[in-house]
Parts: structure tokens; sequence; C-alpha cells
């Protein structure tokens, strides 16, 4: 909770040295070397957290899909320092807020707690306006960000999500440029 | 193709009728013409080979087959740190690692290329636009630059030739500053795109919205197949059905017999005889051996892309030419242009609910050149630019859903709102002060000096996209589409890969580098028709015009041949 109360402090006093002095201690929190290794601490809580986000329905949910596999190889992979130092961070925040709030681990909160505890990491997270988008230049996207838009993505890319939840076509072969959607039209899975 | 010479006993006919630099697009049509007129012709690459099909590793993968899901990975952008902003992982494959092919950005500029058989034609954008009068005729009217030596009537049955060759989508017009050419029937638009169009066309007399122009083909053409609306051009068409030297071009010269293809060839120098007055041939270093070897040939063109074929010129001294190869007028490597270009205006429409497409469209719209047209005058700059436009509904990725769970499920599998896309293509006025030049002191792993580039965009090119902002959001906002707005920050120079201008036409010898026929001045048996021949650069896409005037030079060269005359 710590480290995202001072961002969040740091956002609202915007003016006056509390707030340089708030930025360069929290630049130094996401510009510090990256401890690759916490990430396998929360692996089965990952693997809970993609499946909240994209449960099954009557299409697979992201973890029969393996989407938090996707997950830590693109924090890893293909993040910059600040990003990955985000979603580490915002792991163990997740992790200390369900303490702090419900008195237990996150795995042993109920289906319902773990959703208040979702929500309230998206609403943190919302970022609009200048000030927020300034937020994200310098210091990268938000955990609650990452954790969405990666698991969004490795969902929709992969192979259950581009064919059951959405429409995919491997070599349509034609255009229409024009056509009428009934009920069950779906999204294309790639433009 | 495949024809690489790999074995000593080739090794021992260094010499050819033609050499041609370069195997990109303007490289291939040289080598295509050439041969078929009977030249025996080598073709020099300086990149490895790529086989038509063969060698496109990722042309028929799905996206989860792919480790990063078609993003870069960090590897891959420290690999790539310029190139990246226009590869992924799906075609970086044809992209050069800036690792491995330094030059020097005395400012910021982007300079995308790709290094192998084919070179930027595997990845081009493929929208073809031709000039009109108004772009040849812009330098002698307003004084920038020099007058382009030939008209739209020199040029206009060469586009005729090329478009009917490699295969033109689009819609005639009947507008005065984009010609109309030869086209296969157009990629229709799609409802936002005709609402677009419909808006636009009747809220103004001075503009119009109509089909992109694209080398796609809308109909099977000479055995190629026609597109398959998988929109994954860049990554290389096992269809045949966009335009590439490697499917198109050097696979007929290549049946012609005449064509040796050399891959891994970096031409170090033209090689010049005082005597004669003639370039005798060229002196390649291979980079597998790193042997140099010197080619001859009767007649060479230069294609090796505009800021490459301005640094062989310059790297090709001699007594005669102490600054460059047929450099008599001081002007090679100078005037590099690039089409000024916007990230883009968006814009989102409410309505048309029920309506979506099928199948993926490689292609885009355009609004051709508005500004400065029928005495019309802006006050804030000369010259003009084209918009390219793209609609789509939002899909996934763009759909900034609240919540989770089953509703986010729900509505990520919902087609969303419409939106639109519309960017700005600006022409760059001629500067002599805008240039590449040599490094004397840094040099590249096989010691040639490095490529320095200085390029700084006008007052004019500033001016433009200013106005390119506000008109693209008036048309969106005047057409009813909501949340109009324009980003921000603008891609450096070069961004738009179109390079041109270092070795320009003109008539006068004193103040240009090739003639009328894209003929060096100086050294008549070198031809030049690659970017770096460009007088000056519209607004429209530049390859058809670089095309064109290929298939015109190879035709004047051949006639000149064999009169004799060089």
């Amino acid at each position: 909770m710590k480290r995202r109360t001072a961002i969040i402090s740091m956002i609202s006093a915007s003016i006056g040295v509390t707030a340089a002095s708030y930025i360069g201690w929290n630049y130094k929190q996401v510009t510090k070397e990256v401890k690759f290794n916490d990430l396998s601490n929360y692996k089965d809580m990952l693997a809970d957290l993609v499946d909240l986000i994209i449960p099954e329905t009557d299409s697979p949910g992201a973890k029969e899909v393996g989407v938090h596999y996707y997950v830590v190889l693109m924090i890893t992979d293909a993040k910059g320092r600040k990003e990955q130092n985000n979603f580490i961070n915002g792991l163990a925040d997740f992790r200390d807020y369900c303490k702090d709030n419900y008195n237990t681990v996150y795995e042993k909160c109920s289906e319902s707690d773990k959703i208040k505890v979702l929500n309230y990491f998206e609403e943190q997270g919302v970022q609009n306006g200048i000030m927020a988008k300034i937020r994200t230049k310098i210091f990268g996207k938000s955990f609650f960000r990452l954790l969405k838009e990666l698991t969004i993505e490795g969902y929709c890319t992969s192979e259950v999500g581009a064919t059951q939840l959405l429409a995919y076509e491997y070599v349509p072969g034609r255009y229409n440029a024009v056509i009428t959607m009934n009920k069950n039209t779906k999204t294309w899975a790639t433009k | 193709m495949g024809d690489k010479i790999t074995d000593t006993k080739e090794h021992k006919n260094l010499s050819y009728d033609a050499i041609v630099v370069g195997s990109g697009i303007s490289g291939g049509w040289a080598a295509k013409e050439l041969t078929e007129k009977g030249l025996k012709t080598l073709v020099l690459e300086r990149g490895r080979n790529i086989e038509h099909v063969k060698d496109y590793p990722t042309a028929m993968k799905n996206p989860w087959e792919f480790k990063y899901r078609t993003n870069n990975s960090n590897a891959a952008l420290a690999e790539r740190p310029i190139q990246s902003s226009h590869c992924d992982e799906t075609n970086k494959h044809f992209f050069v690692k800036d690792t491995e092919h330094p030059y020097i950005q005395e400012k910021s500029f982007k300079w995308i290329r790709g290094y192998q058989v084919g070179g930027r034609s595997l990845t081009w954008g493929r929208q073809c636009y031709r000039f009109s009068d108004l772009d040849f005729e812009a330098n002698k009217k307003d004084g920038h630059g020099v007058d382009w030596p030939i008209r739209y009537k020199d040029i206009a049955p060469w586009y005729d030739y090329v478009e009917e060759y490699i295969g033109v989508s689009g819609q005639k017009e009947g507008l005065k500053q984009l010609p109309d050419g030869k086209f296969l029937p157009p990629i229709e638009m799609n409802c936002i795109e005709n609402h677009l169009a419909e808006n636009v066309n009747a809220n103004y007399t001075d503009r119009k919205v109509i089909h992109g122009r694209v080398a796609n083909l809308t109909e099977s053409k000479n055995g190629r197949s026609k597109c398959q609306y998988r929109n994954l051009c860049s990554r290389g068409c096992p269809y045949t059905a966009y335009f590439s030297s490697n499917g198109v071009t050097l696979k007929d010269a290549e049946v012609t017999g005449n064509m040796t293809l050399r891959a891994n060839s970096i031409v170090k120098e033209v090689l010049y005889d005082a005597k004669l007055n003639k370039a005798i041939g060229v002196r390649v270093i291979d980079t597998i051996t790193k042997d140099e070897i010197d080619f001859y040939a009767r007649i060479i063109f230069l294609n090796a892309s505009t800021i490459a074929t301005a640094s062989i010129l310059l790297n090709s001294t001699s007594d005669t030419f102490p600054d460059g190869l047929g450099n008599s007028s001081q002007q090679v490597g100078h005037n590099l242009m690039d089409h000024i270009i916007t990230s883009g205006t968006v814009g989102e429409f409410d309505g048309y609910q029920d309506k979506y497409y099928s199948g993926r469209n490689p292609g885009a719209i355009y609004i051709p050149r508005f500004q400065n047209l029928n005495g019309k005058k802006n006050k804030n700059f000369i010259r003009g630019y084209g918009l390219q436009a793209k609609g789509e509904r939002k899909g996934w990725k763009e759909k900034n859903i609240k919540g989770f769970g089953a509703s986010l499920k729900e509505q990520l599998a919902k087609p969303g709102k419409w939106g639109i896309w519309l960017g700005g293509r600006g022409e760059t006025l001629p500067d002599f002060d805008n240039k590449i030049s040599l490094n004397k002191t840094q040099k590249d792993q096989w010691g040639l000096p490095l490529v320095s580039v200085h390029f700084k965009y006008g007052s004019n090119e500033l001016a433009m996209i200013d106005d390119m902002q506000e008109a693209a959001e008036e048309m969106l906002k005047k057409a009813g589409f909501i949340n109009v707005t324009s980003y921000r920050s603008n891609p450096p120079p070069g961004s738009a890969v179109h390079e041109m201008g270092t070795a320009r036409m003109g008539n006068d010898p004193k103040t240009s580098v090739l003639n009328k026929y894209n003929q060096m001045h100086d050294v008549k048996n070198v031809f030049i028709t690659d970017g770096s021949c460009m007088s000056s650069s519209g607004s429209q896409n530049p390859s058809l015009t670089y095309m064109a005037l290929t298939a015109r030079a190879c035709d004047y060269a051949v006639k000149e041949l064999k009169k004799g005359n060089i």
C-alpha cells in the first residue's frame, strides 16, 4: 500500500517541494534493478488474477489458455524497466492490500472479495486527463493497466481466444466492405 | 532466382552488358527491362538473397505462433532501435539491424532500410499515385530547387506501362492534380469510409475522398493470384498478390536467362576511366568472403536507394571527380527530401452499429492534394499535402472496457464504435542544406565511411503539418464524427520512408546531376532511377514514379547503346 499511496499523493500534490521529493523517491522505485525472481512468488496469484479478468464462460478462461505465462513473458522480455518494476511492485501492493483489508492472504479471499480488490485497483489505476498522461510518461503504465492489457492481449491472440471468443479468418480470400451484422457477429480477432 | 554466383567458374566472367546496383523497387525494374531487351545484366544486392515465397518465414503464421504475439521484444528493440518503429515480430527480418548498419544522425532522421534481395519492395506501403504537371512545374513556378527536365506527357505512357504490368487497383476520378491511370477495380470503401467520402464531397467543392490506388491485385493477373485480404503484406505474399521485385520483376528478368543476381555484394564505388570518360564497372565487397571484386559493364544503373546511391557516388572519387562521380555540380548528396507526415487525426462515429466488414483490407482511402490549386492560394505555405485515411470498427485492442469477468469477455467479442484515422503526407521543398555526406573518420564493418544525414524541416513544411491537422479535424467534425483529436507528437523526418532528391534531374549540368533521361550529365553511361533522381517530392507516394522513370530510362539507354552513343 505504501508505494501506491506515495504515487497517488505525488500526483495530487502536483506542485511544491514535497511533490518534487516524492517524484525523486518514486522515480528511484521504478528505475531500480528489476527483481524478476519475485515474479515466481506470484505465479499462482497471477494465474488466478488472469482468470478473474477473463473467466471461463462458453469459451475457456485465461488460466486454462495459459495467459499468465504470456503476462510474465511480456513483463520479462518486452517491457521497459519502469513497467517491469511497476508490475512487480504492484503484485506486492496487491497482496498487501488483501492482507490489510481482508486480514488474509489473497488466495484465501472469497471470490467476491477478490473482485472488490480488483475493482479497487482498477479505480486507482484509472488514468484520465493531462496529469495521468504525464504520470504514465514518467512512470510507465500502472500495474493494473499492464495486467489487464496483457491479459486481454494474451487471450485474444491465443488460438482459443481468436477462434472461440472472437472471429478469426486465416485466409479470408475476399473483402466484403459492407456486411450487415446479426446478433452472433463477433469482433474480428485480427485486422 | 537463387542464381547468385557461388562457384568460381562464374567468377571468371566479370563482364556484362549492364550492371544494376540494387534489387529493390527500381532496381528490379531496371533488371527486368534491360534483360528483356537482351542485355546480359548483373544485378548486385548488398543484402542476403530472398527467394520469393520460400524465404517468407512468417507469411502463413497465425498470431499465436509468434512468441511475443507480433510485438517487438526488448531484445528486438535493442537490435533495431531505429527500424523498430516500422517493423514488428512478424517482419523485422526484412529490416536491417541498426547495430550492424550504423549511420550518423546530425539531426534526428530515420533511415529505414531493408538489406535483402527485393529491398523495401517487400515491405512498401504499395500506394501508387501519379505525379501531374502541378508537380513537374512546381519548382519552375515558385523557384525552389531546379526545374524538372520532364513534364507529365513525357512520363504518362510509362505510367501506363508500369501500372498495367504491376497491377494497381483504383478508380478514375478525372482529377487534374492526380492523373488517372490503368486501374484494376478498386477495393471498396467500408461504410464509415463511404460516410466520410459522401460528407466531404458534399461539404467541400475543393476536395474529394477517393479509393486508395494500391498495388494489390483485385483480379488475378499474369499468373499472380488476386489479393486474399489477409493484410499481412509486409511478411511477403505467397500469392504474389501485391507487387514486389522478388515476386514479379526479378522473376521476369530471370526468365530471360540474361540475369545474374549476386547477393551479399556491397558496391564500394563505381570505376571510372578518364580516357573514355565513362564508367567501366563497379568495385564490390563480398560480405561473406570480404573479397573485393571488380565487375565491368557498358552501362550502369544505380538503384541502391536515395541515400545509398548518393553515398556510392561520393565514395567514387578520381582525379576527374575528386568530390564524387558525376558531381561537378556539387549537388550529389544534397536536396534530400522526405514527405512530412503527421501521426494523424482520429474520430469516432455513433451509428452504423449493424454494419461491419469481412476480410482484411490492405489498402486505404485517399484525399488528394487540395491546397494551392485552381488559383486558390494558401497564405501559410506553398505546394500541398494529401491525406490517407482508414476506417474500421474498434476491436478488442482499442476498446477501453471497464471491469472484468464475463461482462468484459462479452464486450470484447462485440465490435466497438466506428473510428477513422486520417494522416497527412506533405511535400518537402528541395533544400541544398538537407544532405547526406560521408564521414571521413568513422567506418562501417567493411571499412566504408559512415553515411551522415543532416536534415531539418523548413518553415513551409512545418506550416503544412499544422494545416493537415486543422483540415483533418474540420472534415471529421463536419462529417459528424465525435471525439476528434490529433496526436500531438509527429514522427521525425525519414519516417515516411520516402527519401528522395540526392542526385536530382535537371536541364542544367551546373545545377543538377542527371538529365531528362536519368542519365548523368557528366558520365553518360551511368543512369540513376531510384528516389535520388527526384527534382521535387510532390505529396504523392513516389515509388510508382521511380518505376516509370526506370522503364523510360532503360528504353533510352538501350537505344543509345545500340546507336553507339554510349
